[in-house]
């Protein structure tokens, strides 16, 4: 059996039981008192406290709730003193540097503290400081880490941002603290994103504020940490703050790319409050993940708008797809069953038609391939309105009765593929939603230079659907009978805002009308050359 | 003064449990104006009804009290038996409080418990008087929560309850509430001094030994060693006490540990009992990790006059008073060493200290008395507090 070496001396023996007793603590807190407790037990003392930063930070040997913080804070070191009940009594204490702090006990009697004990008492504070600084760190990277896992699971900014600020007041023991970021419309000024243990009411007078004023202000406008002490007296300080006899405060400027966007700021209402280097640091590595919290959620929006807009383009361009081929196909299967029946000059023009869409068809796809996005607005040029409309319409006469009332004879300049693209939408959709033997009527306009065209089927709209609703995207309304994504009145208001134009739509007797309103200017010489083309 | 305050002593040991509260109560009530009413039971009784028949006779007076491992009185030292204090008179008040679920808070119960301080009447003198559930965990959390709250300037002085050595479960009582994993105070102040002696009588012996890993009141290795081995191997301990719980309990209530202390006497841990399985100790309160522990003897000599130097310190503390009364939380553990003719001569010397002022007391699991420095808990130990 091996008995391993005995520390047989008294201080090493009490200060190993320091040391097991301090270090299983989970927080400063319960480090500090445990230390006290420990101290003034090794000692048989009957009081012991810790100072930290110029205030009591534990205390044992007071009735709850009446600790002398005063008597305290002015008990001199090595010294016979006088304490309320328990008559004379020595003090000794060990200085930590570090915390501007110092670990005290005070026992009864005239026995005098020897230099054996002094020492003890210095390796205890060693101790406590060590431990303090270890568990403080430890706090400090687990409440990092739980912000770094809030970014990595993608939480919502706001979540991250309040648990950087609330974080920053309960680890650095501050009473306030705020996250700033420069107005993006305004750089001159800097608006509140973030804050916890500011009162409503200042908080109200602080939510905007001009760049460099206050720590937080400076903060920004110098990219670098902003330290205030007597802050009611600084004459940068902000001013409702100064007149809460704010003490203290730090700011640490956050980045976004590398440019001071923000700052993350600190306070504190405690007389003598110091912040120290290791709060100091801590306030910086709270900035550095607002920091990347904030670059992050930019980019996070950036992949989620380029998401969207990938996705939008798909569907929209799987439509623009979709529709000349139903054309193409319907054209083919009446070819197909009737084709013998036909007319030879009616089946051309049925070929003829389905040529037409074909060659729509082959130019989207070579927009495609050239990698082109599918820019829908195209060029304006001259265009001759009867012969753009019932283009539009063609195919769809096909297949159910379009009734077209007497177009204005007049060439225009307008987009020719957005025109058909938002008819071609029109029809499809009343084809979508009336009955099978009922008529679509489409009624041409122009007046005051603006082009109107109603596309009107039997039918009602549903009741409780709004307009907006009707343009959203991905909607189908109950009765649809024909396959789609709901895309296409989407599409088509989308459209018509590339001509500057509109849709609306109104319905009553049974019927709807979707009108295609756009600004279109008159073009008469092309007119003609194009009629007679 | 004294006409302003009185303690009485009764006991009872009548089967039948509040016949047993009555006689014992009516014994106790030497005057009007009963301010606190202590009880010391065996827990064999049916204690709902022995407290029904002290609160009938006491018109429900403030009551705590506890379950025992043998009750004392100015007789001597009994079994199965109640013993009731009480105490009253204008020259006193008292706040008492009772905290329950010990075992998962024991720091916080302390606290709690001792809360009556904070309401307590300002008199010149005053001590918290602690009854607690030994069998909880480590004491020493319960007495520091007791002491952040009424801090150095009043001592405390109090015993874990007993179970007659059956080491299974103890009973707090509190008015009419028989408790269990509780502590139950009651601060009291007086206008005449209370004073406090604490003294084991017990020697370190050989060489020390290193407590290499420990967690709260469990001891799990001793010199890197599984700490039942190295206890047993060290005190050469007979054969049953190697795999009985009862025979480890007895053997182990005179085989205490010591723990190393800055100068007077060592402190001393009570080894409630032993796991076989995992071959730890389990102690009454916190054995230190890294701590040194010795392994401590007492013989009926240095017990003895460990009981005189308690008994006296207490009497002196109270600056030439009188006492009134006496209240003694004597280890159980001390029981094993004098044996049973011992204890009557212990009781008989205290009595005989006392100058005829009634003493009551019980055979505890663990002592409180924190009178000077902060550590209040203490085993195989003789706690005496004089009342005058």
């Amino acid at each position: 059996m091996t008995v391993p070496a005995l520390p047989t001396d008294w201080s090493t023996q009490q200060l190993a039981e320091f040391l097991a007793a301090v270090s299983t603590a989970c927080d400063p807190a319960q480090a500090g008192q445990r230390g006290v407790e420990r101290a003034a037990e090794a000692f048989e003392a009957e009081i012991g406290f810790l100072v930290s930063d110029g205030d009591v930070v534990a205390s044992v040997g007071f009735p709850a709730g009446e600790v002398p913080l005063d008597l305290l804070l002015g008990l001199p070191g090595d010294a016979e003193v006088e304490l309320d009940g328990l008559g004379g009594c020595r003090t000794m204490a060990a200085h930590i540097e570090a915390r501007a702090g110092r670990l005290v006990v005070a026992r009864s009697g005239d026995e005098p503290f020897g230099i054996e004990q002094q020492n003890l008492l210095r390796g205890m504070a060693r101790v406590l400081d060590l431990t303090v600084g270890m568990l403080e760190r430890q706090i400090l990277l687990e409440r990092l880490s739980k912000i770094q896992r809030s970014i990595s699971h993608r939480a919502p900014l706001q979540e991250v941002l309040d648990a950087i600020t609330t974080g920053a007041v309960e680890l650095l023991g501050a009473d306030l603290s705020g996250l700033r970021v420069v107005d993006p419309d305004d750089p001159t000024q800097m608006i509140v994103v973030s804050s916890a243990g500011v009162p409503d009411h200042i908080l109200d007078q602080v939510r905007r504020q001009t760049v460099g004023e206050g720590a937080g202000g400076r903060a920004i406008a110098q990219d670098r940490l902003i330290v205030v002490s007597d802050y009611a007296r600084d004459p940068r300080a902000t001013k409702p703050f100064a007149e809460e006899k704010l003490q203290a405060a730090m700011a640490a400027p956050v980045h976004e790319d590398g440019v001071a966007v923000g700052s993350l700021v600190v306070g504190s209402y405690r007389a003598n409050r110091v912040f120290s280097d290791s709060e100091q640091s801590a306030l910086l590595a709270l900035a550095e993940h607002a920091s990347l919290a904030l670059t992050d959620a930019r980019t996070v929006e950036e992949m989620r708008e380029a998401q969207r807009s990938r996705d939008m383009f798909l569907a929209m361009v799987s439509h623009e797809l979709k529709t000349p081929l139903t054309v193409i196909m319907g054209v083919l299967k009446t070819l197909e069953l009737r084709g013998g029946e036909l007319a030879a000059e009616l089946s051309q023009e049925l070929i003829g038609s389905g040529y037409e869409r074909g060659r729509e068809l082959e130019m989207l796809i070579d927009k495609l391939l050239r990698g082109a996005r599918a820019e829908l607005a195209g060029t304006v040029e001259p265009a001759y309105l009867p012969r753009l409309v019932r283009s539009a319409l063609r195919g769809f006469d096909r297949t159910r009765t379009v009734s077209v009332a007497a177009i204005p004879d007049l060439t225009l300049h307008v987009d020719r593929g957005a025109v058909t693209q938002v008819i071609e939408a029109l029809v499809e959709n009343a084809v979508s939603h009336s009955p099978m033997a009922s008529e679509i009527r489409i009624r041409t306009g122009y007046e005051d230079g603006v082009v109107t065209i109603d596309v009107d089927n039997e039918g009602d709209l549903p009741p409780d659907v709004s307009i907006n609703d009707l343009f959203a995207p991905f909607r189908r309304g109950s009765g649809t009978r024909t396959p789609g994504v709901g895309l296409g009145l989407y599409i088509a208001s989308r459209v018509a805002e590339t001509m500057e134009g509109s849709i609306d739509v109104r319905s009553g007797a049974g019927r709807v009308v979707f009108s295609l309103r756009f600004p279109a200017s008159v073009a008469a010489p092309a007119a003609e050359s194009s009629r007679a083309g | 003064m004294s006409e302003d305050r009185w303690v009485g002593v009764g006991r009872s040991a009548a089967t039948d449990a509040r016949l047993a509260g009555k006689e014992a109560t009516d014994d106790a009530l030497k005057g009007p104006d009963a301010k606190l009413v202590i009880v010391f039971c065996s827990s064999s009784y049916d204690l709902p009804e022995l407290l029904a028949g002290i609160n009938e006779r006491s018109g429900g007076a403030p009551l705590i009290g506890c379950s025992t491992a043998g009750e004392i009185a100015t007789s001597g030292p009994a079994e199965s038996s109640v013993v009731v204090t009480a105490i009253g008179g204008s020259g006193f008040s008292v706040r008492t409080r009772a905290a329950t679920g010990a075992s998962q808070r024991l720091r916080e119960s302390g606290a709690e418990a001792a809360g009556g301080f904070v309401e307590l009447e300002d008199r010149p003198h005053r001590v918290l008087l602690m009854l607690t559930d030994g069998l909880a965990g480590d004491q020493q959390e319960i007495v520091r929560g007791a002491y952040g709250v009424v801090g150095a300037q009043v001592p405390l002085v109090g015993g874990c309850a007993g179970d007659d050595l059956k080491m299974v479960s103890t009973q707090q009582l509190f008015n009419d509430q028989v408790l269990e994993d509780a502590v139950v105070a009651a601060a009291i102040g007086s206008d005449a001094p209370l004073g406090i002696g604490v003294r084991h009588g017990w020697r370190k012996v050989g060489e020390p030994m290193l407590v290499t890993r420990s967690s709260d009141n469990r001891v799990y290795t001793i010199d890197d060693r599984p700490a039942l081995d190295a206890y047993l191997e060290r005190l050469d301990a007979p054969e049953e006490v190697h795999t009985d719980a009862a025979a480890f309990t007895r053997f182990a209530l005179t085989h205490p540990l010591g723990l190393s202390g800055r100068g007077g006497e060592a402190h001393v841990r009570f080894i409630g009992e032993a796991d076989f399985e995992d071959r730890s100790l389990g102690c009454i309160a916190e054995v230190p990790q890294s701590g040194m522990v010795w392994l401590m003897e007492g013989d009926e000599d240095s017990v003895l006059d460990a009981t005189t130097a308690a008994c006296s310190e207490a009497l002196e503390a109270l600056a030439g008073e009188q006492p009134l009364g006496a209240i003694a939380f004597d280890c159980i553990a001390r029981r094993g060493v004098l044996g049973d003719e011992g204890i009557e001569r212990e009781i008989g010397r205290i009595a005989e200290l006392t100058g005829g002022a009634p003493v009551a007391g019980f055979y505890t699991y663990g002592e409180i008395a924190r009178t000077r420095g902060i550590s209040g808990f203490h085993n195989q130990t003789l706690v005496v507090l004089a009342v005058a």
